[in-house]
């Protein structure tokens, strides 16, 4: 640990700046959030810069692609896999730091969500359709058919997406309370 | 603390009511450009359908969503992009939440949906799923229908 210490600085900026990352991403769910209780339930809502940035990821990941529909989903996939991964680099980075019960379940949870979004990445971009648990395992996607509910889809998206956002952020936060209290008593 | 937990409350409250002020309302505004050198798109209007059906020329009806990304792209491309468009034949382009009895009457289950008509303004096919090119096959007569 000692041989380590040298990179205690820079660690906390970085998990700072990923932190504060996250805090802008939460609040693009809680926008969502917002919007759906508005009324906005066809699809699960993003602001303008969110989309200018799926349409620009998307357009990279699948050049020559004439389906806007495809462009944007793999797009849309490709941004939550991206800041999720993001923030777990940032949780495990404060675990690293502040080694306490909840640094270590936010890295459990954040894990989960973030293997959530390698599933509706890869499923989304491998065989066209975003296949994982927060989609039911797809059951709600396919177009034309009885089960094909656009409402259910984005509600049940929505919600999941929001707590499991929620749940590794509030353990964050618990877990900079514990280690700044057990420091100052210290 | 509890100053920072009232703070970061009103935050999330703030933020939560930006989204629900997002405005899901359509745009009306026709764009419509007749030029006989190419076709055209317009918005679609039932009356629009009817002078389109008496025509004698070939066109077909984009059902898009406001809400729906890739149908606002692709109804943003027929639009500015009309002079691709053969002479003579039309898109109209129509909002699938609003536009409900063009709906029944199609059998357009879903978004971003080509209702097709031929030269008699007869119905041929109810298409989901379509591609500018989809279209443009249609129109220009290359299409296997």
């Amino acid at each position: 640990m000692s041989k380590l210490r040298h990179l205690f600085l820079p660690t906390v900026v970085f998990v700072g700046l990923v932190l504060l990352f996250q805090g802008v991403h939460f609040a693009e769910h809680f926008i969502q959030l917002g919007a759906w209780f508005g009324g906005f339930r066809n699809m699960p809502y993003m602001t303008p810069w969110a989309t200018d940035l799926i349409w620009s990821l998307g357009e990279w990941m699948l050049p020559g692609e004439e389906d806007y529909h495809r462009i944007f989903e793999v797009g849309a996939e490709l941004l939550h896999l991206l800041g999720n991964a993001v923030f777990l680099v940032g949780t495990l980075g404060l675990h690293w730091l502040v080694r306490n019960t909840y640094s270590q379940w936010a890295n459990v949870f954040q894990g989960v969500h973030l293997f959530e979004h390698i599933m509706l990445f890869c499923t989304q971009y491998y065989v066209h359709q975003s296949i994982g648990m927060s989609t039911l395992f797809g059951y709600f996607q396919p177009y034309g058919t009885d089960v094909y509910d656009r409402v259910a889809m984005t509600t049940f998206r929505v919600w999941w997406h929001f707590l499991a956002n929620l749940i590794p952020s509030v353990l964050v936060v618990l877990a900079i309370i514990v280690a700044v209290k057990s420091y100052r008593r210290a | 603390m509890k100053t920072f937990y009232t703070k970061a409350l009103l935050l999330f409250t703030a933020l939560l009511l930006v989204g629900c002020g997002t405005n899901t309302e359509k745009s009306t505004n026709s764009i419509a450009i007749i030029n006989e050198a190419h076709g055209y798109a317009d918005i679609y209007t039932p009356e629009r359908l009817e002078t389109l059906q008496a025509s004698g020329e070939k066109f077909a009806i984009f059902l898009g969503a406001e809400w729906c990304p890739g149908c606002v792209r692709l109804t943003e491309e027929i639009h500015a992009n009309q002079e691709i468009l053969p002479a003579g034949t039309a898109i109209l382009t129509a909002d699938f939440d609003t536009d409900t009895e063009l709906r029944r009457d199609y059998g357009a289950a879903v978004k971003h949906t080509a209702i097709y008509f031929d030269k008699n303004g007869k119905h041929l096919k109810t298409e989901s799923g379509v591609l500018m090119k989809d279209l443009l096959a249609h129109l220009s007569g290359t299409s296997n229908e």
